[in-house]
């Protein structure tokens, strides 16, 4: 009887590792057939899927809750440290758009040095930025970030694209000081550029009026009109000819009477003055500084000391 | 038929929640395959029989229910069902540690069969590039094992004593 069984039960597990084989084979035959689109079962498919709807919404529906919950718990905990962080990033965002400005700013200053820098090629430009101003007189003299380590000399011409800043009266070894044709002491040689007028004069600074120079020296019949431009004359030696000084902007007598005075809008806006450029080197001849003339003996004039500038 | 109805509804349940619960917790886009460890504990705590039938069923139902490789699924739940439920008369079945050593063993042996098959099928697969995805996955299957384990016994327990 006991051998019947077990031959019974070896019969079925038989059986059933047949059946098993077969059912795998024809499986892996599916997975094979399905892969290349030659089985399909939709009908299934689709009523699993509607079967398995309900039960799949119902859940997805409640841990979308569940991590809304989460989310909004979340966000309530953190909510002052974000808070914290937010108004670190505005800060730190201020700071950048200030620097942003700050890089515009120059960024447009450099760009027109770099267009005057093009146009006039007979010179060789030296960028330098001002990085102090003479607090007494704020106005006249500055302080350049360049020195004779940048090949910076003393007298050397110092511009903008817009005309004529002054020259370097003192070299140090890493800054200069560069003295403004505001400043009193300073005297340029200027010519009035109008074809027709070609006057000649000196611009000097005023100590009354330290924003505007005055050009000097003008005979009283002398054909100077408001509104024209004036250069330097290039006399002198200093300051190379033809860099724009200032429009004439009112005509004064000089107290005298024989001589009138030109009161200058300077092309350059001192008050705004941050990047300039040294010229370290011309390529066009300066005119030869005065000389005076042959005197013939025993009836010699007195010459007057040369002035400071050009 | 009435216990069949409770054994559906559980399936249907437990693939549910792995399809509309668990991917929301998902790493690396995976998340616990709960059909193979309900298979696994099943093929443990009813043998090779019920356990390749209820693969087979479970891995049908995941074939139907997803758009994947059909049939790749039923094949290898089924293939679980049995070799669990072949080892499963030589333990005891109540051991915690069971169910969590069977859980990495069948993850493991997925991942390689469907290698294997996607090998077999033409498509490129650099099994190697892929071992973080394997890690998740054996992370998320020892973290569920035991409570799907539990949660199958009870059930079981409960339709044996109503019998």
């Amino acid at each position: 009887m006991s051998r019947r069984v077990r031959k019974e039960t070896e019969n079925t597990s038989n059986k059933t590792k047949w059946i098993l084989c077969l059912v795998l084979v024809g499986l892996v035959g599916i997975v094979f057939a399905a892969a290349r689109g030659n089985f399909q079962s939709p009908l299934l498919s689709k009523t699993i899927s509607t079967v398995l709807m309900p039960f799949q919404g119902v859940l997805s529906w409640s841990a979308n809750q569940v991590l809304f919950v989460k989310n909004s718990v979340w966000d309530i905990m953190t909510v002052h440290e974000q808070n914290q962080m937010l108004r670190n990033e505005v800060d730190e965002l201020r700071t950048m758009n200030a620097e942003a400005n700050e890089y515009y700013a120059e960024n447009q200053r450099l760009r027109a040095l770099l267009g005057y820098k093009q146009t006039a090629r007979q010179f060789d430009f030296l960028a330098a930025r001002i990085i102090g101003r003479d607090s007494a007189t704020w106005s006249s003299t500055v302080v350049i970030n360049r020195g004779t380590k940048d090949g910076v000399q003393e007298n050397m011409v110092v511009v903008t694209e817009k005309g004529l800043v002054g020259h370097i009266v003192e070299a140090g070894p890493v800054s200069s000081k560069v003295q403004l044709i505001l400043d009193p002491r300073s005297s340029v040689g200027t010519i009035v550029q109008r074809a027709e007028s070609r006057m000649t004069g000196i611009v000097e600074g005023d100590m009354d009026n330290p924003t505007m120079p005055k050009m000097v020296n003008i005979p009283k019949t002398g054909d100077v009109q408001e509104g024209d431009v004036v250069v330097t004359s290039g006399f002198g030696g200093v300051y190379p000819k033809g860099l724009v000084v200032g429009i004439v902007s009112s005509l004064q007598n000089d107290p005298g009477g024989l001589l009138k005075i030109a009161l200058l809008e300077p092309a350059v806006d001192f008050q705004k003055l941050e990047d300039v450029m040294v010229i370290v080197a011309s390529r066009e001849a300066p005119p030869q500084p005065l000389t005076p003339p042959v005197q013939t003996p025993g009836t010699e004039t007195k010459v007057a000391p040369p002035s400071s500038g050009g | 038929m009435k216990t069949l109805g409770w054994i559906s509804l559980l399936t249907l349940l437990v693939y549910a929640i792995q399809t509309a619960l668990l991917p929301l917790f998902s790493i690396y886009g995976v998340s616990a395959d709960l059909m193979l460890l309900y298979t696994t504990s099943v093929g443990l705590l009813r043998g090779k029989r019920v356990g390749a039938l209820a693969g087979f069923s479970f891995g049908l139902l995941e074939d139907l229910g997803s758009g994947g490789f059909f049939g790749i699924h039923a094949f290898f739940n089924l293939l679980v069902g049995y070799v669990i439920g072949r080892f499963s008369g030589n333990v005891f079945e109540d051991r915690a540690f069971l169910p969590v050593i069977a859980s990495v063993v069948v993850t493991a042996m997925n991942y390689v069969v469907m290698s294997i098959f996607m090998a077999l099928l033409g498509y490129t697969f650099h099994p190697l590039m892929h071992l973080h995805v394997l890690i998740a996955m054996l992370v998320f299957q020892l973290v569920f094992s035991y409570p799907v384990h539990y949660t199958t016994r009870c059930f079981d327990r409960r339709i044996v004593s109503k019998k």
